[in-house]
């Protein structure tokens, strides 16, 4: 078995402006405050020296207090942010659903959405079309597709969402707590088409608040807090001690 | 090395950039009456404008000036729509790049292939006014589509630049519109290099559009061959701003979304 996912020694910092991420004109020059931000301009480390390596059909959980850093996690394996230091190194490819329904154009049909959603995870147009017809009844959407996607429910464009993510034929699938999204019949083809995933050996990243899933149903567990790694391993374990832990802070 | 990595993601992911290019296209008139008519009306009632201020009330003895302003005037629209719109692209696609694995080096190359798929649906309408005033086409017009590769790279070259700055300072769309504007008048698109003055001519020659219009000009409505010298100029230019372009906009592509 290899290694899936590598992560050597990596942190993640923002700069952080009290005001806001860009800046205008106006408040370069007229207000000079150009330079009153670059001074102000904090570092927040989201992630400090994290190293962890999970093999090929791991369910890994990661779980963690609000903060702790687990979607930064997710979006520096996705490719989405870089590392401030350390490596990562990813074998295979990529599908990630790290915000529900974000990523599609809200004019274009959920059919359009499919194959431009399709082509930037990389799928061939052959394989967007063998694709095609999965994801749209996966999705349940056969009377809805050819609509623009603004007319959806939001439960239909997570529905949409996730099915573009888990039949993109992905060999590593990032998810930001989706399971617990959607409807009790949704949730349960959802959780379906994880074990379906599992079984055949795919590699998982599952950010979760659910105690329960990441002890039931994962490999292992990452424990993450102010972005360092508390533990890694068995999930009985590390979910045992997380709980001890957070009664202890509440109490 | 980072501009090579740039232009391999651009040409691996080309069957997404042509989808989008068609996304663009389709989406642009899409609730409209007329739809792709509009990107026909546009120049048409410019022509007509101009024709009446500068032909008729100025009395600029351009020769059939409608065909001649055409000529100029739909690369022009292709190039000003194409660098406001690849200038905000990446503003435009937050969504796509905060939250999902998606190539932004491709956004600017859509921006300006929208503008060219444009450009050559207006032709047919160029070619029929060319008719209509009795200018012939000649061999030159297989210079066409080289005159308009060049001001492709050109297009893109800025945009690279352009996008990424926007990204960090979102006053750089404005400044861009009035550029434009300014270029506009700069280029000589609705009079002729040659009744300039000739101590004005470094002020267009400034521009590097100047040439490629000019080029435009002689292949379609003069049926001369380009100055090669020239367009092999801004070739050379264009691909210096083109690697430069795309270092700056890779060095900055994963600090997009945290900007965005």
């Amino acid at each position: 078995m290899r290694d899936a996912i590598i992560l050597e020694h990596v942190s993640k910092s923002f700069k952080r402006y009290p005001t806001r991420g860009y800046t205008t004109l106006k408040d370069m020059l007229v207000r000079g405050e150009w330079l009153r931000r670059v001074r102000s301009r904090q570092h927040v480390e989201a992630l400090k020296d994290v190293s962890f390596s999970v093999r090929e059909g791991t369910v890994l959980g990661i779980i963690g207090p609000n903060g702790a850093g687990k979607s930064t996690l997710l979006r520096l394996i996705a490719g989405i942010y870089r590392p401030t230091s350390g490596r990562i190194m990813v074998n295979g490819r990529v599908s990630a659903l790290l915000n529900l329904g974000l990523g599609f154009h809200p004019e274009l049909s959920g059919r359009e959405n499919i194959v431009i959603g399709g082509l930037a995870y990389g799928l061939s147009r052959r394989e967007i079309r063998r694709a095609m017809g999965e994801i749209i009844a996966f999705a349940e959407l056969e009377e809805v597709i050819d609509a623009p996607v603004r007319t959806y429910s939001s439960g239909m464009f997570m529905r949409l969402a996730f099915s573009i993510a888990v039949n993109v034929d992905p060999d590593i699938l990032l998810l930001d707590e989706v399971l617990a999204v959607g409807d009790a019949h949704f949730a349960e083809k959802s959780r379906a088409r994880m074990e379906e995933f599992k079984e055949r050996g795919k590699t998982i990243l599952l950010v979760t608040h659910d105690l329960a899933t990441a002890q039931g149903w994962c490999h292992q567990v990452l424990w993450l807090d102010q972005g360092r790694v508390v533990a890694l391993g068995a999930p009985a374990e590390v979910v045992a001690r997380y709980r001890g832990k957070s009664v202890a802070t509440v109490g | 090395m980072q501009a090579v990595q740039v232009a391999r993601t651009v040409v691996q992911r080309r069957a997404l950039i042509v989808e989008l290019v068609r996304r663009e296209v389709k989406l642009r008139y899409r609730g409209t009456w007329l739809g792709f008519l509009w990107t026909l009306i546009n120049p048409l009632v410019f022509m007509v404008v101009y024709t009446l201020v500068l032909s008729h009330f100025l009395r600029i003895g351009i020769p059939k000036f409608p065909a001649f302003l055409l000529t100029g005037l739909l690369p022009w629209t292709w190039f000003s729509e194409s660098v406001l719109a690849g200038t905000s692209s990446l503003v435009d696609h937050a969504a796509f790049l905060r939250n999902a694995v998606f190539p932004a080096q491709v956004l600017p190359v859509v921006s300006v292939g929208t503008g060219m798929v444009n450009y050559v649906f207006s032709l047919p309408v160029l070619f029929v006014l060319l008719a209509v005033y009795g200018v012939p086409l000649g061999w030159t017009v297989l210079a066409l589509p080289l005159v308009m590769a060049v001001q492709f790279l050109l297009a893109l070259s800025i945009v690279y630049f352009t996008a990424t700055l926007n990204v960090f300072l979102r006053d750089l769309r404005y400044i861009i519109q009035h550029g434009l504007l300014v270029a506009f008048f700069l280029t000589p698109i609705m009079y002729d290099f040659s009744i300039v003055p000739a101590r004005f001519h470094w002020v267009l020659k400034l521009n590097p559009m100047t040439i490629v219009i000019d080029s435009y000009r002689r292949v379609l409505f003069y049926g001369e061959w380009p100055y090669w010298r020239n367009l092999g100029f801004v070739v050379a230019l264009a691909l210096v701003l083109l690697v430069v372009g795309a270092v700056v906009f890779e060095r900055n592509r994963e600090s997009f979304a945290e900007y965005l």
